[in-house]
């Protein structure tokens, strides 16, 4: 799973401590999910969504590995 | 950093432990060892009880503060508690053969700390693959 977070959240201009604030999640799961380490849950991954005002297609992208 | 707020079950538990323990161990009075192994142990069964009886997360301080921290200490609990078990296992019967000196009260305080170590390192080593 790959994700633009980070460039949603530059064009939103918030910090990541603001954008964890706002989803009642720790600063380091976003950093977290930036960075690759961690795929959130749906339920996080719509409140993403819905804070950017986008679909998560948008800001997630699935490319199936072999081992898929 | 230490957040005291949701540090508290964390060191109540730490705090409780060590006086059972290591604080019982070193006092010279055996009234006061009674005492300091009751006490102790209170403070952290008690802290226990209260997370696992009571389903708000908040009890939990840290350790189920968001998705990916419930995650990482599901996965460190899990590590720690067969960590413990595959201890115990070794040592119910290779104590007999290597050294049949070794007290039944220092054999559980070493799975003690395999459980207490496997389980914090386990919060470290994921906390930084995910």
């Amino acid at each position: 799973m790959e994700n633009d977070l980070k460039v949603w959240r530059a064009k939103a201009d918030v910090t990541q401590e603001e954008l964890a604030k706002e989803l009642d999640v720790a600063r380091q799961t976003i950093n977290a999910i930036e960075r690759g380490r961690y795929d959130p849950s749906l339920e996080l991954a719509f409140k993403l969504a819905q804070y950017f005002d986008c679909s998560i297609e948008d800001i997630f992208t699935y490319e199936p590995t072999d081992d898929d | 950093m230490l957040k005291l707020q949701r540090d508290v079950p964390i060191a109540l538990i730490v705090i409780g432990m060590g006086l059972a323990t290591v604080g019982a161990d070193l006092v010279s009075s055996a009234a006061l060892g009674v005492g300091l192994v009751l006490g102790g142990s209170a403070l952290a069964w008690g802290t226990i009880l209260v997370m696992g009886l009571f389903l708000d997360d908040r009890a939990w301080g840290r350790l189920l503060s968001d998705e990916r921290m419930s995650r990482i200490t599901y996965r460190a609990a899990a590590a720690g508690w067969m960590s413990t078990l595959a201890t115990l296992v070794t040592l119910a019967r290779l104590l007999d053969y290597v050294d049949a000196t070794i007290a039944t009260q220092h054999a559980l305080l070493g799975t003690a700390v395999v459980a207490l170590v496997a389980f914090v390192v386990g919060l470290g080593y994921y906390s930084r693959q995910m």
